[in-house]
């Protein structure tokens, strides 16, 4: 009787109820774009029509998919290991106060490091292989993870420490039971932050020294003025990105169903 | 046989920018075993203040608390203490069977053993039907059984209620207070209750004790002698309009003369 749902429609009614504002709106600007390049004159190379985009897509698979293959194991890759860094990381200093004094400060200024000016030093310690590539984005998901980690262990409710205070709770009973559970919002709403930003930093540091991924791709078609392959490349690292996106939004919903937040996009 | 609570002489003063609060001024109470006692007062009395010393939250800046007879914080440990929040603070991460789970997994008792008791205690609160819901599902007022089932668990010697029924509206405080004699009466708890409804005091309670603030202290007690199992109907009899007359004499006489002595 509480749970009764505000919305009875059938399931498929309900998803295209919530999907069609979006297709209109894609219809609309593909349907300008394409205006735009086969009738009002806009020149290819500045903005190729979408069939255009599309044909150099199927014409070309190979290298489309060859490059965001190597972009999506670097973000990947990147993404993986500075999670789990992280979250180690925010473990230890929260269970060392002193440390965690010590070290806010630049964590701070570590979340705010501009991705380009590090890239270039992490190529010439790393090389131009994907391992450079992997490192910037370790760094560039590293902060943002460890930051709102650390928030989310002390966000437990003062009263709900006062509860395990006089259920009497040991520390680590206080840790596992009360304040990793309430990490989690802020751990999710961190990877959705730094689920984009590995991809990001993986095509960029591809931009500044590479042999292969979707910046290298990008930067190679803008030499030879292949407009139609930038703009498929740019295609499937927003691909890519989504894609990271997706995986977030899914874990999130099947670990913390019971946050707000869950809740409201549902 | 020993008090289920005896407070001696207790005082709490607060540091509170750059001044001091006088929470608790040389507070005096006994609550025997299988007693239930109110405490009432205005806002800012130290009620609360009473209940988290009990609780071993605060430590006393004067004199001592001492709970069946030992420290509080023995008393903790030997978990033979229950509180009920002003809010029903449940984990929302936990549906209602593992918020009432939480105090048995805490203590370590085996599963096997714990969902029974649980379950037996979501029975008796009247929510088996809600076992799988998260709390935001909830209504205040089933929220804030949950957190009473949770409390009552470990089956503790005493339970510390902090007006656990303030933020419910007229007519479910009603139902709660009724439900609370009832589990009152099955089991061999000794209850501490704080509220700042007389009504509710004077029905649930064995005893009631009318606090006063700055400094927080106690200006009269009264007994309630209505006999169990307590009524609706007893709120028109002559005793209970005598307490509840008096109760307010003293809660407001204390609140004018603060008042006027500041």
């Amino acid at each position: 009787m509480i749970m009764a749902s505000k919305n009875q429609r059938s399931k498929p009614a309900a998803v295209w109820h919530g999907v069609w504002p979006a297709l209109l709106v894609a219809v609309v600007v593909i349907g300008l774009w394409y205006s735009a390049s086969h009738f009002w004159g806009m020149p290819k190379y500045i903005l190729p029509a979408p069939d255009l985009i599309l044909k150099e897509a199927i014409e070309n698979p190979n290298s489309l998919l060859r490059n965001g293959w190597v972009t999506l194991v670097e973000a990947t890759t990147g993404f993986a290991v500075g999670v789990l860094l992280a979250v180690f990381v925010a473990l230890v200093l929260d269970s060392w106060r002193f440390l965690e004094k010590g070290m806010s400060p630049y964590l701070v200024v570590g979340l705010n490091i501009p991705i380009v000016a590090i890239a270039p030093a992490v190529i010439i310690w790393f090389g131009f292989g994907m391992m450079s590539k992997i490192v910037v984005a370790a760094i560039l998901t590293f902060f943002p993870v460890v930051i709102y980690t650390l928030k989310g262990l002390k966000a437990a409710d003062r009263r709900e420490v006062d509860l395990f205070s006089v259920l009497s709770a040991s520390r680590i009973q206080g840790l596992l039971k009360l304040r990793m559970p309430s990490s989690l919002p802020f751990f999710f709403a961190a990877l959705r932050v730094a689920s984009a930003a590995s991809v990001l930093a993986a095509v960029v540091a591809e931009f500044i020294q590479a042999n292969a991924g979707i910046g290298y791709l990008i930067l190679t078609a803008a030499y030879t003025n292949n407009t139609p392959r930038i703009w498929a490349a740019v295609a499937v690292s927003a691909g890519i990105a989504l894609l990271f996106y997706w995986v977030v939004t899914v874990a999130e919903r099947k670990i913390i169903p019971w946050h707000a937040s869950v809740d409201a996009r549902n | 046989m020993t008090a289920a609570v005896v407070a001696r002489e207790l005082s709490v003063t607060f540091e509170s920018g750059g001044g001091q609060f006088q929470a608790l001024n040389a507070f005096n109470l006994t609550v025997e075993k299988n007693e239930f006692v109110s405490l009432i007062g205005p806002s800012g009395c130290g009620k609360t203040t009473v209940l988290r010393c009990i609780a071993d939250l605060i430590s006393p800046t004067g004199g001592s608390v001492m709970v069946n007879g030992i420290p509080p914080r023995d008393a903790i440990k030997k978990r033979d203490i229950g509180y009920v929040f002003q809010s029903a603070t449940l984990l929302e991460w936990r549906n209602v069977l593992k918020n009432v789970m939480l105090p048995l997994e805490l203590a370590g008792v085996p599963r096997a053993e714990a969902l029974p008791r649980a379950e037996a205690m979501i029975e008796r609160v009247g929510l088996t039907d809600f076992v799988k819901n998260y709390p935001r599902q909830l209504s205040g007022g089933m929220q804030q059984r949950v957190a009473i089932a949770r409390s009552l668990v470990m089956n503790p010697d005493i339970i510390l209620m902090d007006e656990p029924f303030a933020a419910l509206d007229e007519i479910t405080r009603d139902d709660m207070n009724r439900w609370l004699l009832e589990v009152f009466a099955q089991s061999s708890t000794t209850i501490l209750f704080v509220t700042h409804n007389i009504r509710e005091a004077i029905m649930l309670s064995d005893r009631v004790v009318v606090m006063a603030a700055r400094p927080g202290r106690i200006v009269k007690e009264f007994k309630v002698s209505m006999p169990r199992p307590r009524t609706a109907e007893q709120t028109f009899t002559d005793e209970f309009s005598r307490i509840r007359q008096e109760a307010e004499e003293a809660l407001y006489g204390a609140a004018t003369r603060t008042k006027v002595g500041e």
